[in-house]
Parts: C-alpha cells; sequence; structure tokens
C-alpha cells in the first residue's frame, strides 16, 4: 500500500471517529461553543441575492469595529495635547513676565507707595 | 469582488469542521475539556476576527488559527511548568531530545496480546480499528500529526500545510512521510492489513 493510499484509509477511519466516536455530552458542548462563537460575531455579512450576486451589508462595517478603540486613541491624543499646549501656554507666559522684571524700569506708583519703601529698607 | 460569509454560512463551516477539530484538539492535549476550551477559543477568534472574509477562506483560516490555538496551550504549559522542569534540567544529564529526531517507533510499546482480527464480529473490529488509530494518533509527534491531520484529513496541498505549519514544502513532505511510516508500522504491528 502506498504512502498515499495509506494516509486516505486512515482519514476514512478518522472520519468514522469523528462521526461516531464523540460522546453525546461532548457533542453538547461543541454545540454550545458553537452557538457561544457565532453569538460573537457582530461583525458584518452578506446576503447574497442568488441572481443578481449582489451583496449587501447587514451587520457594522468593519471600521466601526475599531471605533471604540480609535475613539480611545483620539481622546489620549487629545488630552496630551492639551496638556502640552497648556505647559508651553504656562512657560511663555513665565517667559514675558521675567523679560518685563528685566527689562522694564519700575512704574512710578512702586516709588509713591509707601509700603513699598519700607519693603525696600527691610533688607 | 469576493463574496463574504454570511451568518448561515458561518454556522454551517463550524458544524461541519466542529467535529473533526475537537478530534485534532483531543489528539494533541489528550484531554477532553483542554481540547473543548480550545475548540471553544478557535471558534470565537474566527468569528470575531475572521467572520468578514470569503466563505472558501474559512478553512484555511480556521486550520490556521485552530493549530495556533493548540500551540499556545503548550506554550502555556511550558511557562506554567518553567520553574519545575529547570530544576530537573539541572539536575539530569541526559541530552534534550529534539522533536524533529525523536522516534516513536524506538519508544512505541505495542500489545502482543491483541486480538484483532479473531473477533467475528466486524463491527466490533471497524471499532477496534478506529479506536487503533486514536491511540496511534494521540502518540505521533505533534508536527508530524499536525502534518498529516492537514494534508490528508483535510484534504490541504502542500503548500497551505506549509503555511499553516509555518515551515517549508520540504519540511512538510518528510513530517508526512515519517507520520504514515509510524502509522504503517502500528497498524502492521497489530496485525492490520
Amino acid at each position: 500500500m502506498s504512502e498515499h493510499e495509506l494516509g486516505k484509509k486512515v482519514s476514512k477511519l478518522l472520519d468514522l471517529s469523528a462521526n461516531e466516536n464523540i460522546k453525546q455530552s461532548t457533542l453538547y458542548r461543541l454545540q454550545s461553543a458553537r452557538r457561544a462563537a457565532l453569538e460573537n460575531c457582530q461583525s458584518m455579512g452578506a446576503i447574497n441575492s442568488g441572481s443578481s450576486s449582489a451583496s449587501f451589508f447587514y451587520g457594522r462595517p468593519e471600521w466601526q469595529l475599531y471605533a471604540g478603540k480609535l475613539i480611545l486613541l483620539l481622546a489620549v491624543l487629545l488630552v496630551l495635547m492639551s496638556i502640552t499646549f497648556s505647559k508651553l501656554w504656562d512657560n511663555d507666559q513665565n517667559a514675558i513676565i521675567d523679560t518685563m522684571i528685566l527689562a522694564d524700569d519700575l512704574p512710578i506708583d512702586a516709588y509713591l507707595d509707601n509700603e513699598f519703601e519700607k519693603w525696600l529698607n527691610s533688607d | 469582488m469576493p463574496i463574504l460569509a454570511t451568518r448561515e454560512e458561518l454556522s454551517d463551516f463550524l458544524i461541519k469542521t466542529e467535529r473533526r477539530a475537537y478530534k485534532q484538539a483531543l489528539f494533541s492535549v489528550r484531554d477532553e475539556d483542554t481540547a473543548l476550551d480550545i475548540i471553544q477559543d478557535s471558534m470565537t477568534k474566527l468569528t470575531v476576527k475572521y467572520a468578514a472574509k470569503p466563505v472558501e477562506e474559512l478553512p484555511l483560516l480556521y486550520q490556521r488559527i485552530l493549530q495556533n490555538t493548540i500551540r499556545d496551550y503548550y506554550r502555556r504549559q511550558k511557562t506554567r511548568s518553567l520553574w519545575t522542569t529547570l530544576f530537573s534540567a539541572f539536575t539530569s544529564n541526559a541530552p534534550n531530545k529534539d522533536q524533529e529526531d525523536f522516534d516513536i517507533l524506538e519508544t512505541l510499546q505495542i500489545k502482543q496480546e491483541s486480538n484483532f482480527g479473531k473477533v467475528p464480529d466486524a463491527e466490533l473490529e471497524r471499532k477496534q480499528l478506529i479506536d487503533l488509530i486514536e491511540e496511534a494518533m494521540k502518540i505521533l509527534p505533534m508536527r508530524q500529526r499536525e502534518a498529516f491531520i492537514l494534508r490528508y484529513w483535510e484534504e490541504m496541498s502542500v503548500a497551505e500545510t506549509a503555511m499553516i505549519m509555518n515551515c517549508s514544502e520540504g519540511s512538510v513532505k518528510t513530517h508526512c512521510s515519517r507520520a504514515v511510516h509510524t502509522l504503517a508500522t502500528i497498524l502492521r504491528e497489530k496485525g492490520v492489513k
């Protein structure tokens, strides 16, 4: 018997094994597993209209499967961008104040304020 | 444009495949509950991730998922038993046998008291033969069993089998040849012609 013939013979026996040699309780569990798997099936499908062979999607399009993840990613990016922007804005404000302090003379009101003179003398 | 699988087609495909898939998993893991878990996992992966594929691609996809799920199970088992095997590996001087070089014929113990062929009832003979084949499939090395099942039972081409097994076509042919040789020896030892 050739290798191929033996392979086919064993395959037939394996078919018999799969059809006859499985306990009823196991078959029930297989059926439950299949049903559970099909319930999880929430992707798009197609209804074939035989003559025209046109197909219509009755489920959600594929991109919608990832919509949740996409929205989450966008939200995270938005938060990161807003944090970065606020940091940059704070830095700009601080730089402006520092520049004003270093470059500008004191306002005239500071010299008129007695409290300011006291504060200068206190050091 | 490829026609996508409908829910009914997916269901039909799973009905047609589930028994053989269960047997495949059972031959590999040798435990009914684990085999059923593997089937449920692989079915769920197929329906969740690949339901939008054309129906003619489902057999190849499902086989790939199934074989990967079985391999994942073995990886998890390996990780779980890492510490215990690590200790025994240090104490043992025996070389670690590579699966490719493992020859099942050297370790196979055939019961000599088999009464195959002496039982007049044909049905019983057939049952015995099926049981014998099942046992033989369980003791085949993993890669040989995988190659044999995909090539002969699932009737896939050498190229498809190589793709699922992630190896070369030459390796597939070698694994198949070794598997058939081993099965032939077992059957011959049992008096099956």
